[in-house]
């Protein structure tokens, strides 16, 4: 799977366009963290079936998805995961029953400050705002 | 530097809150001062490293910045678990590990937490900075319950002023004044104006002003915080007020690390008393024993261990002479100190009145939540900008605990763990795409919950020891505790819910609270209790207290109003372990304004 190809599943399973997972200007690289831990947590095997099931789908959309990755048994924990991430920066381990401590993990600070989940509901991390005093007292922009 | 040629006037124990800023107030006299102070120095980390930290903490608990350190060792809310499940293990750091640092006995756990690292537990406080009442005072008086403080709000008003101060609290003295008989000082103003009020503030607002509620009648103010907001001119001088820090920038997140101290913290008055010139402060040195000369029973020194890494050995041992001491060690390490000094007292010192390490109080938090008929935007500003105050006191106490609302501003966050467990939840369930963002936009813009911090009478089977065979690393006993809540608080954690369920109904909120045995106990496992038939949860508040507590008689109290020991002429005992009873209010500025009026005493029985 290429960087391009991640980026554009992403993108559906998470609703935001490719230019706002991955800008053109990109000084957070979000993107390059998260296809490295799915290179790293997941086999080889899986990803190469994941990045075929997607390719090979005409047009894809949201309903083309669904049926054909978010609900198979192979690939929707995958790609739950990796929603997971961009909303949340963590990596949960695929395996339930592990009880490794380090198995379940924030990728990292810098994808901690951009985890989707803040700024869907118009906030921001916890720890992590960059606005002024007192924007708190009225409501956000919601456009 | 231990045993130097340096003569020192006073050695403080603990350089956090009331360490500091006595350690500040004695320098700045002239006073030669000499700190111990068990965990790393000031200069150790800095904040940019603990949110790092932060952000990579799985669990964003209080504690969550600052690394466990196995030869000064805190208390994790993650180790409250069922008692039958702390497990005994030989090797200390693998039962601090398993188990957490203390040693909890029960019938409850003790739920509160607090940071051994210099300046203390105000790295992870949350910069509420609200008065006592006038009757908090006089508990016993008024209503026959616990004890009277040794001083009354008349006495401690000045004291408040100047905490005010020193901590730079954000308040408006018109919305205080007046609740439950607050006064100010005639002229007096804050040092900073009010921080404004969140969105969901507003709407508390709006919604229940003037509700009536038992004897009382709902307002909601904005709470008076140590954090920075828009200057005042001082009240006496004219001069416009600054700390030279940023002005808060609502990163919700004051519990556990502001990233920017906006929020006060006593590393700054720890940094200020270093630049007096006259303190010197000795970093991972561990006190364990108090030493008395035989004769005077004046205290004639401090024993101490000290460390090099949070998991290595003993690296220096001595003993800490002045001509005054301090203790200032934190509720739970102060008593549990003096109690350690058995070799000379079989009781411990400082303890004639038996009440050392007795009368452990927290104020037990009651947590509801709900959805919002309309969103209003959670996950914005500081923690918490409001709260209400005017249920505090009424002739109620003779029968069940009060307490005070605190409103979040952080959604489900400290109930549920939201927004992680929701999210997971959905996406678990199949949701993604767009139907992922409309459900986030739909669920997460509504949340909202209150805490109430209810009221716990003291009691003498709430109790801290050291343990007669659990240390930590340095060899040092670990606390072990005995902490229960009383059918007085129990009833007032009956009242609160019933209170929560007519507040969310005036609002047209839903109540999403946990509030089944089943639910409760899947989700709070260990802190889950009944009362007249209902089940509850409590969290800690991280205000411990009472455990060394003033009096006016040295049969049933450990020191005077001033936080002299009864039984050692030169020993002052200071911090929220002084506290006769612990009222609604969180501690903290009554701590420092203790603190300050301790400082005053010393300098004046010189």
């Amino acid at each position: 799977m290429t960087l391009d190809t991640f980026v554009q599943l992403s993108a559906i399973l998470t609703g935001y366009p490719e230019k706002k997972l991955k800008p053109k200007n990109d000084t957070q690289k979000v993107s390059e963290a998260y296809f490295a831990v799915l290179n790293k947590e997941v086999d080889a095997q899986t990803i190469a079936q994941l990045n075929s099931t997607f390719t090979s789908i005409q047009n894809p959309d949201e309903a083309s998805v669904k049926t054909q990755i978010v609900d198979d048994p192979t690939l929707g924990p995958i790609a739950k995961n990796i929603t997971k991430m961009w909303y949340l920066a963590i990596w949960y381990s695929l395996d339930p029953t592990s009880t490794d401590p380090n198995a379940t993990y924030v990728v990292s600070s810098i994808t901690y400050k951009n985890g989707l989940a803040w700024s869907t509901m118009y906030a921001h991390p916890m720890g992590y705002s960059e606005e002024n005093f007192g924007y708190w007292e009225t409501p956000p922009n919601t456009k | 530097m231990s045993d130097s040629n340096t003569q020192y006037d006073v050695v403080i124990v603990g350089g956090g809150w009331a360490g500091a800023t006595i350690a500040k107030q004695l320098g700045e006299a002239g006073k030669k001062v000499l700190i111990l102070e068990a965990g790393n120095p000031l200069q150790s980390r800095n904040r940019e490293e603990y949110m790092d930290s932060f952000f990579h903490a799985m669990a964003k608990v209080p504690s969550a910045p600052y690394a466990q350190n196995y030869n000064a060792p805190r208390p994790s809310v993650l180790d409250i678990k069922p008692l039958d499940e702390y497990k005994p293990e030989p090797n200390p750091v693998a039962s601090i590990q398993k188990n957490g640092y203390f040693i909890q006995k029960g019938p409850l756990p003790f739920a509160s937490t607090n940071e051994r690292v210099a300046g203390g537990t105000s790295w992870h406080w949350l910069g509420t900075c609200l008065r006592l009442v006038p009757n908090d005072f006089k508990l016993h008086e008024k209503y026959g319950i616990g004890v009277d403080w040794p001083m009354d709000y008349d006495d401690l008003s000045p004291y408040y002023d100047a905490a005010e101060y020193f901590i730079g609290v954000a308040g408006a003295v018109d919305q205080q004044n007046g609740i439950h008989g607050i006064t100010f000082t005639e002229g007096y103003n804050y040092p900073m104006q009010p921080i404004p009020p969140s969105v969901l503030d507003q709407h508390f607002s709006n919604a229940l002003d003037g509700m009536p509620l038992d004897e009382n009648v709902i307002k909601v103010t904005g709470t008076p915080a140590g954090r920075n907001g828009a200057s005042n001119k001082n009240w006496k001088t004219g001069k416009i007020y600054s700390n030279g820090r940023r002005l808060c920038q609502g990163n919700t997140n004051c519990t556990p690390i502001c990233p920017i101290q906006a929020k006060y913290d006593a590393t700054i008055t720890l940094s200020e008393a270093l630049n007096t010139g006259n303190v010197d402060v000795m970093y991972q040195t561990v006190a364990y024993e108090v030493l008395m000369d035989e004769q005077t029973k004046e205290i004639n020194g401090i024993k101490y261990k000290q460390y090099e890494t949070k998991l290595g050995p003993v690296t220096g041992e001595g003993t800490a002479t002045g001509t005054k001491y301090v203790v200032a060690a934190h509720a739970i390490e102060a008593a549990k100190l003096f109690l350690m000094s058995k070799s000379q007292m079989s009781a411990g010192i400082a303890n004639s009145s038996g009440q050392m390490g007795k009368n452990l109080m927290d104020h037990p938090v009651m947590l509801a939540w709900g959805l919002m008929p309309e969103p209003t935007f959670p996950f914005r500003g500081p923690l918490s900008t409001s709260g209400i105050e005017t249920l505090k006191d009424g002739a109620y106490r003779t029968d069940r605990a009060a307490y005070r609302v605190e409103i979040g501003n952080e959604g489900w966050n400290w109930p549920t763990g939201s927004p992680y467990t929701e999210v997971n939840e959905m996406i678990d369930n199949g949701i993604f795409g767009s139907e992922l963002i409309a459900d986030i936009q739909e669920n997460f813009t509504k949340q909202f919950r209150i805490g109430f911090l209810i009221e716990q009478d003291p009691e003498e089977d709430c109790f801290i020891v050291p343990s007669a065979t659990e240390t930590d690393n340095l060899g040092i006993p670990r606390p072990e505790i005995h902490y229960d809540l009383s059918p007085y608080t129990r009833k007032g954690f009956e009242k609160a819910r019933e209170a929560a369920a007519a507040m969310f109904t005036k609002l047209g909120a839903s109540n999403n609270t946990y509030e089944t045995q089943e639910e409760l106990e899947k989700h709070y496992a260990g802190s889950v209790f009944e009362y007249n038939n209902q089940w509850y949860n409590f969290f800690g508040a991280g205000h411990i207290m009472g455990t060394h507590r003033m009096g006016t008689q040295a049969s049933d109290s450990v020191t005077d109003a001033n936080m002299k020991s009864w039984d050692h002429d030169n020993l002052y005992i200071v911090g929220c372990g002084s506290f006769p009873t612990g009222a609604t209010s969180n501690p903290t500025l009554t701590m420092v304004a203790l603190a300050l009026k301790a400082a005053d005493a010393i300098l004046a029985d010189w």
